[in-house]
Order: structure tokens, then C-alpha cells, then sequence
């Protein structure tokens, strides 16, 4: 019996002083807390450099050309756009009142620097961003785009393919910037189509209407 | 005598151990279960945790701490090898912190891992040895590890400063414990099939929800004020919070950590991708990868270690 409880003390002994051993030679604790790594101390040599810092500037807005009613005065047009002097970029026949825009699922927010609006088809929802605030990020730019800076332009579209189903196309319009985006319904049916195509977004993108979303109920404009 | 002797040592090894035992598996339940009950945790445990749990309470017993020491990050486009090539600017290491000042997308009140969820374990990638288990201690562990620009199947994407397109435009995110049956990762994982609302995920920025109402859908996008957008992918969609077009406030729940990827599954993990618009190039997805460490440090109260890579 004492044999016993010399061999259950030493087994029981061991194997704590083993896990102790290597609980304490292991870097990382069973809970993986921010404050309860063993990692070495920071300093110079082991922290992250400083960034640059990210600077940011509104584009100039180009709204002359984009608007619905070029003889109509700033001020009417601004009153259309429920406050906003900013070229909204909306689908042809976009919701044509506030109920419309209920029912169909419609949103339209003014932003401090823009818009955007969502809106739903049967096959996919869209939404469009469009911002005056561009971010200098200290890109190398190809020089084609370089040459676009201050004209319009058209980015490549993109297809990410067939699980994540939809695409996005950015492009310049009255020097602001908007995204579109088409999110696809996953019917199930074939994953391998895409349910919207190159052509197709594009082709929406050019019936794209600077807006007057007239008898709309808008957010009053957000400071940023 | 010595019989007295050595039942009295074993009895007080007995209660240390046990104790010890007690004790850390308190530490685990505070930390990783919210809403279970003591008794509920330990029914759940392991084999393997009632030894670990035991050295844990015993180094607290005997006064063995931890270090206050930060957590680790590996440089941003160290990807894992074979996963692709990081993001770099003019060939140099992108250090830009593109959302400075965003507020980290897993709540405080769970720690946070970036790492690839298809060269991990349990991810369909995984060559490595060990067990093949999303779960396991390795996942839920610093370093952290970029995953911007990782390869992915698709067929025409890009992102800012990756060298390749067909890329991966955002950063996976592990929330919570891992290691045990008790952790948050097995009982999402494993669990009965209930929402499990235990990783809490909120608005990098203010800004406005918007996700689709359409079936299967699993992205939710927040739109900021100032030429930025975030999205955020497998948010448990029975639990999202906000309706479509509601205003947040930075640091605001918006929903739960899952596994959701509309009509399949996959890890327990967000995927975070930042949407700016940059100087001549427009709206482009841009790496989330030092933008997230600061917003860590900020939310943990920490200073990220900058780890060499061993690959």
C-alpha cells in the first residue's frame, strides 16, 4: 500500500513538474491574449516602421456637364438633389417616389463627401458609390492611367468569378469618382455563369443618369 | 508514520493540482464562454485540457506569470509559402496604414488572429503536419500573418499594389479561442446548430450597413463618410443587427463571427476588405493588413512585435 501511494505521488509529481516545464518553455500560452505573450520586449529594432502618413483632398466637382437640365439654375438643382450639389449618378427611372423606393427595396444616403444608393433586380443588387475625397497613397501609377487623371476614366471590370458571383467596374465622371457594384443571387443553378457580364455592366454604367431625385425623402446632408 | 507522511504529501499534491485545475479552467471560462456555466465548460473539456488547465492554475498558484508583453505580427506581404506573393509598393514593403484610425472589426472582448484560411489547418491547402482541424492552438496564435493578395480561384480581381490579380482582396480573421471543446472555435463549429453569438463583430467606422435581404447572400458593406467602404463576409446572417440602411457608430455590433458563406460553409472567420479611393486609380481594394494592427494596438492596449519570417 505505501509502495503505492510513493509510485501515485511521484507520477502525479512528475507530470506537473513536465507540464510546468513545458507550458513555460512554450512561447505562447494556452490563451492567446495580446498581454500574455512571451514574445521579446518592442523595440527599435522589432517595431513596425512609421507609415507615411495617408493623406486625403476633394476633387474638384465638374457638375456642369452632368447636369439633367443644363439650363436650370445651380440653385434649382442642388433644391433637386435634396441638398446636395453632388452629381448623383442613378439608373435610368430611378425611383420616382418615396413609396417607390419603400417597395422596391431602394436606398439613396447622402454622404459627407457624395452618395450612394442601393437598389435591387430580381438577378442581383447594385450599389453605386460616388465620393469626391481622393486618397494619396504614393502609388505607381501605369501611365496610361496617369493620363486619365483629369478626364474621365473607365477602370477594367471586374470578374471574381464563380462562387463570389458579380463584379465591380470604378471609373471618373464630372471629377468625382464612383464604384458600382453587382452582387448576384446565388441561385444554385449553374455556379460556373457569372450572372452579369463585361458588356452588360457596362452597358449599365453608360445609362447611368446624373439624377434629380425629386419628391424623394433624403437624409439632410452629413457633415464629415 | 510514513505511511501518514506519504498520504498527507499526496493529498496536498492532490489539492494543489487540483486546485490548479479549478483555477485555470476558471480563466478559460471566463475568457471563452460568456454565456456557459462552470459546470457546463467542464463537461466539455478534454482529456488533454484537464492536464493543461492544471499547469495553468499551478503557475498562478505558485506566483509564475506571464510577461506583459505584446502581441506579434510577421511584415505585411509575408504571406505563408506557396500562397502567392504579398502586396509591395515599388518593390519595397507597404507599410500604409490606409484606415489609421478604424476601430479593429472583432470586438475587445475577444483576442484575434490573422492567418490563411486555406494553408491552415483545417483550410483546404493545409500540407502541413499535425492535426488537419480549423480549431486547433496553431490557428488561434501569434504571429500574425498577412493573407492580402493570397491566390485565389478567381478568375479577374485586383487590389492595390498586388502583383498578380486572381487574388485574395482582403484579410481572413480568426476571433476568439481555440485548442479545447470549450473554445469559442468548437463551439461555433461543433456546436448544436444555434446561432452562436459568442465572437462580436462592430463598425470599423461610422458609417451606413448595408447587406442584401436576398437569399444566400454573406457580404455586409459599410459605407463611411469620406471615400472608404468596408466589407465584412460571414457574419452569422440570423444574427446581424443593424437592418440594411442604418447608420453606426464606430466600435457599434453589427453582428457575429461565422461560418456562413451563403449556400456552403467555410472556417469560423471574417474576411475584412477595406474599399478606398485612391489618387488616380479610383475605387480599388487596398491592404488591411497594417491598418488592423493599429487598430489592435489601439482597442488592446498593446504594442505589436515585428517577427522575423522562418520560411
Amino acid at each position: 500500500m505505501q509502495r503505492f501511494f510513493k509510485v501515485a505521488l511521484l507520477v502525479i509529481c512528475v507530470a506537473a513538474g513536465s507540464g510546468l516545464v513545458l507550458t513555460l518553455s512554450d512561447p505562447r500560452t494556452f490563451l492567446a491574449w495580446p498581454q500574455a505573450q512571451n514574445f521579446a520586449p518592442v523595440t527599435a529594432e522589432n517595431r513596425a516602421p512609421e507609415p507615411d502618413p495617408l493623406t486625403s483632398s476633394l476633387r474638384p466637382l465638374d457638375a456642369e456637364t452632368g447636369r439633367p437640365d443644363p439650363g436650370a439654375a445651380a440653385e434649382a438643382l442642388i433644391a433637386a438633389q435634396g441638398g446636395s450639389a453632388f452629381p448623383m449618378l442613378l439608373p435610368h427611372g430611378f425611383g420616382a417616389s418615396a413609396e417607390t423606393m419603400a417597395a422596391s427595396r431602394l436606398r439613396l444616403r447622402l454622404l459627407g463627401d457624395g452618395y450612394y444608393t442601393v437598389f435591387q433586380s430580381v438577378t442581383m443588387e447594385i450599389i453605386i458609390i460616388g465620393t469626391r475625397t481622393t486618397w494619396h497613397a504614393g502609388t505607381a501609377l501605369p501611365a496610361d492611367i496617369q493620363a486619365d487623371i483629369a478626364a474621365d476614366y473607365v477602370m477594367p471590370f471586374e470578374d471574381p468569378g464563380p462562387i463570389p458571383a458579380g463584379g465591380a467596374i470604378t471609373f471618373g465622371h464630372f471629377g468625382a469618382d464612383y464604384s458600382v457594384t453587382f452582387d448576384c443571387v446565388d441561385t444554385g443553378a449553374d455556379r460556373t455563369q457569372n450572372c452579369i457580364t463585361k458588356e452588360a455592366a457596362e452597358k449599365f454604367v453608360a445609362n447611368l443618369t446624373a439624377g434629380t431625385p425629386t419628391d424623394l425623402q433624403i437624409p439632410p446632408a452629413l457633415s464629415s | 508514520m510514513t505511511r501518514m507522511r506519504a498520504l498527507s504529501t499526496f493529498l496536498l499534491c492532490a489539492v494543489f493540482i487540483g486546485t490548479g485545475f479549478l483555477a485555470g479552467m476558471k480563466v478559460e471560462e471566463i475568457r471563452s464562454s460568456p454565456g456557459g456555466g462552470f459546470w457546463e465548460t467542464a463537461r466539455e473539456l478534454m482529456p488533454g485540457d484537464l492536464f493543461r488547465f492544471g499547469v495553468s492554475g499551478f503557475k498562478g498558484l505558485v506566483g509564475v506569470e506571464d510577461a506583459p508583453q505584446s502581441f506579434s505580427f510577421y511584415a505585411p506581404g509575408d504571406l505563408v509559402g506557396r500562397s502567392g506573393t504579398g502586396a509591395a509598393r515599388k518593390g519595397a514593403r507597404d507599410w500604409t496604414l490606409f484606415a489609421p484610425e478604424m476601430a479593429f472589426p472583432v470586438a475587445p472582448a475577444q483576442p484575434a488572429f490573422l492567418n490563411s484560411q486555406i494553408h491552415s489547418p483545417g483550410g483546404g491547402a493545409w500540407r502541413g503536419s499535425g492535426p488537419n482541424n480549423q480549431c486547433v492552438r496553431a490557428n488561434y496564435s501569434y504571429p500574425w500573418r498577412d493573407n492580402f493578395c493570397e491566390r485565389r480561384g478567381g478568375k479577374d480581381r485586383e487590389s492595390l499594389n498586388c502583383p498578380s490579380r486572381a487574388i485574395h482582396q482582403g484579410v481572413d480573421i480568426r476571433g476568439g479561442t481555440g485548442g479545447s471543446r470549450a473554445s469559442t472555435c468548437a463551439r461555433m463549429a461543433w456546436g448544436d446548430g444555434t446561432p452562436q453569438t459568442l465572437v462580436p463583430v462592430v463598425a470599423a467606422e461610422d458609417g451606413w450597413i448595408e447587406y442584401s435581404l436576398l437569399p444566400h447572400k454573406y457580404v455586409v458593406t459599410l459605407i463611411t463618410d469620406q471615400g472608404r467602404a468596408f466589407n465584412y463576409m460571414h457574419l452569422d446572417r440570423a444574427s446581424l443587427i443593424p437592418a440594411p440602411g442604418t447608420r453606426v457608430s464606430k466600435g457599434e455590433t453589427i453582428g457575429y463571427l461565422s461560418d456562413y458563406f451563403g449556400r456552403s460553409k467555410t472556417t469560423q472567420h471574417l474576411h475584412f476588405e477595406i474599399l478606398q479611393n485612391i489618387d488616380g486609380k479610383g475605387w480599388s481594394h487596398v491592404s488591411p493588413y497594417m491598418s488592423l494592427v493599429g487598430a489592435y494596438e489601439r482597442d488592446h492596449g498593446v504594442t505589436g512585435v515585428l517577427v522575423e519570417d522562418e520560411e
